[in-house]
């Protein structure tokens, strides 16, 4: 049962839906694009070493990091509590539950009941918002979900407490402070900068477009790291698992990205930004005609140099536009 | 690239008529006909990693790590164990020296029933994919089988 007459919603990014629900739920009308490119949400990163299983690409920020810049730069109060004791932080949870409050927490969506078992996968990082309890389940809104969902209060300890890389420490979060009107025209240049710094200035070499290259660089060594074919299937698939389906909004959060600059276009009067929102819409269409690339590698094991050497190639295009882009964003708004 | 796909509704965001963008409920083309199609159908991971478990080349925490794709120093940090220490575990020789508790540990991780670290099915390598039902009692230790 909805104990707390929250409204759920499905949404591209687990996070920034999370996040944008609570606001919602408080008074405070804003889109989950907004909150996504406010928070600089919008990254990537190659990522190879010994604590993976094989090398991976990410194309969001850091879990948790959308949360707390809001939280900095919408002027909200969130409560957060942390709490290793699965027996306490299940206490706060039971205890904010029964006063009605929508209460995010973070979980191993492993343990996440209603997911399909081809799906299941460990990552600690994920985000869902308890609305209600009854008897043994919890009634939960996970914006990846479409309609609310039950989770039994068993799973819902294991995945408070799973351990490993961004263990959830049992960490829950509910608005305390959110401002009905806020001038989101500073928050939304803060936002540009950031992520436009992230993806062309820093100087790491597997982080932005740096790591765009490097994946490319990268993509045709694949092969040989491989056990076999089909282990190699499987992360090629992967790839288009990641652009496409977990939780981006379709190729990588870049169509989520256009729509931030489009309503940013809008609040700060800017046709450049209007114009940038549609040439990220097409690197977007172009991000997905690589994962729609790597599908088909993937699933009729097409693995010859000549089908790296093409995959390869589209991502340093990416490469390119994104880097021309972010640039020139960056220019705008400094 | 937009399809009606009950069984994976999504939220893309793309152009809408009056040329802003914004969010819609759908399902993708690339899920449907590959990712999901791909990922119900990876059969031969688990085929791959059965044929080593049954010739006694991996334990049956290394046939589980297989399947779920979960390199040695994910699994020890889940565990609470050191890397080496999983490593031997994944080898036949040494995964007699695995408590039934620490098995316990390793089956949360791998989402399965502890008694599934003991037995596997033929035909699919996973017991709860095919017609045993397993189902969970108040002692951790055991599960009804139907």
């Amino acid at each position: 049962m909805n104990t707390a007459n929250f409204e759920h919603k499905m949404a591209a990014h687990c996070e920034s839906g999370t996040v944008t629900g609570l606001l919602n739920y408080n008074g405070m009308q804003i889109s989950e694009p907004m909150v996504f490119g406010i928070s600089a949400g919008i990254f990537f990163a190659y990522l190879q070493g010994p604590k993976l299983p094989f090398p991976l690409f990410v194309h969001r920020s850091k879990p948790g990091s959308i949360r707390k810049k809001i939280r900095k730069r919408l002027d909200v109060a969130f409560k957060e509590i942390k709490n290793r004791d699965i027996d306490k932080a299940t206490h706060v949870l039971d205890t904010l539950i029964a006063r009605k409050i929508p209460t995010a927490v973070q979980v191993d969506m492993f343990y996440m009941d209603y997911i399909p078992q081809y799906m299941k996968v460990h990552f600690n990082g994920h985000y869902v918002t308890v609305v209600g309890k009854e008897n043994s389940t919890y009634t939960v809104s996970d914006c990846y979900y479409p309609q609310l969902a039950n989770i039994s209060i068993e799973s819902m300890r294991k995945a408070r407490s799973a351990r490993g890389d961004l263990a959830p420490r049992g960490l829950l979060f509910y608005a305390t402070v959110v401002p009905k009107e806020v001038d989101l025209a500073t928050p939304i240049r803060k936002g540009i900068k950031e992520a436009a710094r992230n993806m062309v200035k820093l100087p790491v070499p597997f982080i932005g477009v740096k790591g765009i290259r490097m994946f490319a660089r990268k993509i045709v060594d694949w092969p040989s790291l491989a056990r076999n074919e089909g282990h190699l299937s499987d992360q090629v698939m992967d790839i288009s698992a990641n652009l496409e389906d977990k939780g981006t909004g379709g190729a990588g959060f870049r169509f989520m990205y256009a729509s931030f600059l489009q309503e940013a276009a809008k609040i700060l009067n800017d046709t450049a930004l209007a114009d940038m929102a549609r040439q990220m819409m097409e690197n977007g269409d172009r991000w997905r005609e690589l994962s729609l690339h790597a599908a088909r590698m993937g699933k009729y094991h097409e693995f010859s140099k000549e089908k790296f050497k093409e995959l390869q190639d589209l991502i340093f295009a990416r490469a390119d536009t994104e880097e021309k882009l972010f640039s020139q964003l960056l220019k705008m708004i400094s | 690239m937009l399809v009606d796909y009950e069984g994976h509704q999504m939220t893309v965001y793309v152009e809408k008529e009056n040329g802003t963008y914004g969010p819609t409920n759908t399902g993708s083309y690339l899920v449907k006909n590959y990712i999901d199609d791909f990922w119900k159908n990876r059969n031969y991971i688990i085929k791959d990693a059965l044929k080593q478990l049954l010739n006694n080349e991996i334990s049956p925490v290394g046939f589980y790590m297989l399947i779920l794709n979960m390199a040695p120093a994910e699994v020890a940090s889940r565990v609470g164990i050191g890397t080496s220490q999983v490593k031997k575990h994944m080898k036949p020789d040494h995964f007699g020296k695995v408590t039934v508790g620490l098995a316990q540990k390793y089956a949360d991780i791998f989402g399965i029933p502890v008694a599934n670290i003991f037995q596997v099915s033929t035909e699919t390598g996973i017991i709860n994919q095919n017609s045993i039902q397993q189902e969970k009692t108040k002692n951790p230790f055991i599960v009804t089988v139907k």
